[in-house]
């Protein structure tokens, strides 16, 4: 599906787990897949682990979806000289990672109203 | 080099996941066949120098799981796509096999032969953006007005076009809750618009509405209800009514004191415990299956005040939706159309 009828970022949401990774590890930077991967990693302490079959149709999902491009292709000093792919965030991809964290913003304030996580308001505090 | 030289293992390992990739459909493996053997022995090399022989076992059982997972996902997807469908699957790993139904619906609501307006509502929403009936599916709403004065009638309205809206702008992906949060997002703009009048001065301003609402997506119904308008599901010619109204003559049946029969003629078969323009309003949810063939109905009292479910089923099933509306409508205003009168019928199929 071409982009054209989902002029809003909102159209998109929610995302999947692995699309909103994916967009997060991006944020800073354009990388490759393993380095995408080893980042959702870390960044979950490992609780996320993404293989590369929903790594790379993740991808081209997100691809299609005008979310990522990919960057030119080059090789990694730090993971042998094969070059790689790789991919950066577009304006758009932006804007819906942007619509997807305010979009959690607001369910984390609902579960925080109801007090399903009483600690959360004490955060930072602790 | 901080990776340790390359071993058998890892030769073989690698090899062996190559050939796996064989099981991907053609255009994605000719697309990501290399990317993810690198991404493969990046995996392993780092796995195998952290954790050893464990390391590699937990990086085959996790990337095995990926593998089998997500071969099925890629091979549905270029399924549909070569099948012309566009699935606008927008990232959703948990698409599911399943192809959308096909719907055809047919709506109508009429004054009856004894009111002087007609206070019930309705509205049927199939979204034609595939996306957003993908996402949110289809919605039928069915309102019967209360209050006197034109009340009811804009009560019923404000139910069925709150609902509505509060259902397509919520995007948390529990429709259930979704829904019920909709019709108690409804029930507070009723209240509301009492308050309001009541402060400028209408002292007695008191409209209320029932409220039946009926969701279909991605093989499911999700039916949930305020008072005693209806949802029905025709399944294999059987007929069952899916919600249980909050009415006064309803509680007498359950508990035996007087029959479904009794209860069309019982004095109190107009009185509902439940309806929107409280100040809180509890929502019944009830979801089932729903499989190509089957046929739902959503109705107000007016209807199943006067026409059996016997004359129901045998309605629904002998004519297609739009011409059911009709011989429904009239079969109640020949029973004496005591009501005003509305009806939903949707037919699902493949």
């Amino acid at each position: 599906m071409s982009h054209d009828d989902r002029s809003t970022p909102e159209a998109l949401l929610p995302l999947t787990p692995a699309v909103l990774h994916i967009l997060l590890s991006l944020a800073d930077g354009q990388k490759h897949g393993y380095a995408i991967m080893q980042e959702v990693g870390v960044r979950t302490g490992g609780a996320m682990r993404m293989g590369p079959g929903t790594l790379y149709g993740s991808i081209q999902r997100m691809l299609k979806d005008g979310l990522i491009v990919e960057a030119q292709e080059r090789a990694d000093a730090a993971h042998g000289e094969e070059r790689r792919r790789y991919y950066r965030l577009t304006g758009f991809g932006q804007r819906v990672l942007q619509a997807e964290a305010r979009r959690l913003e607001q369910l984390v304030r609902i579960a925080q109203n109801k007090q399903v996580l009483p600690g959360l308001g004490t955060m930072g505090g602790a | 080099m901080e990776y340790p030289p390359t071993s058998r293992d890892s030769i073989l390992s690698v090899r062996l996941y190559r050939l796996l990739l064989l099981a991907y459909p053609r255009a994605f493996r000719q697309e990501y066949t290399s990317e993810m053997v690198l991404v493969f022995r990046d995996a392993y090399r780092e796995a195998s120098r952290r954790q050893g022989t464990l390391g590699v076992l937990r990086l085959w059982s996790n990337f095995f799981y990926d593998f089998v997972k997500t071969v099925c996902i890629e091979h549905a997807r270029s399924w549909m796509q070569r099948g012309g469908r566009d699935f606008a699957l927008a990232g959703k790993e948990q698409f599911a096999m399943t192809l959308q139904f096909t719907l055809d619906v047919a709506q109508r609501t009429d004054i009856g032969r004894k009111r002087v307006t007609n206070e019930d509502n309705l509205i049927s929403v199939v979204p034609q953006d595939s996306q957003l009936l993908q996402a949110r599916g289809a919605l039928f709403v069915v309102s019967d007005g209360m209050g006197g004065h034109n009340r009811g009638e804009v009560a019923s309205a404000l139910a069925v076009q709150k609902v509505k809206e509060y259902y397509y702008q919520d995007l948390q992906d529990d429709i259930p809750t979704a829904l019920q949060e909709a019709i108690k997002q409804a029930n507070i703009t009723v209240y509301q618009a009492n308050d309001a009048e009541k402060a400028r001065g209408a002292s007695d301003f008191n409209m209320g509405a029932t409220c039946v609402a009926a969701v279909l997506h991605d093989q499911m119904l999700y039916a949930a209800n305020v008072g005693d308008s209806r949802v029905y599901v025709l399944h294999e010619g059987q007929l069952r009514q899916v919600t249980c109204d909050h009415s006064v003559v309803a509680l007498l049946v359950e508990r035996g004191e007087i029959t479904p029969a009794e209860a069309r003629t019982h004095e109190s078969r107009n009185q509902i415990y439940r309806c929107l323009g409280q100040p809180e309003v509890k929502v019944d949810l009830f979801t089932e299956p729903v499989q190509e063939g089957d046929t739902l109905i959503l109705c107000t009292d007016g209807l199943s005040s006067v026409v059996e479910d016997e004359d129901l089923r045998a309605i629904v099933e002998q004519y297609g939706p739009e011409e059911s509306v009709q011989v429904l409508i009239a079969r109640a205003n020949e029973k004496g159309g005591p009501d005003n009168v509305t009806a939903i019928v949707v037919r699902v199929s493949a």
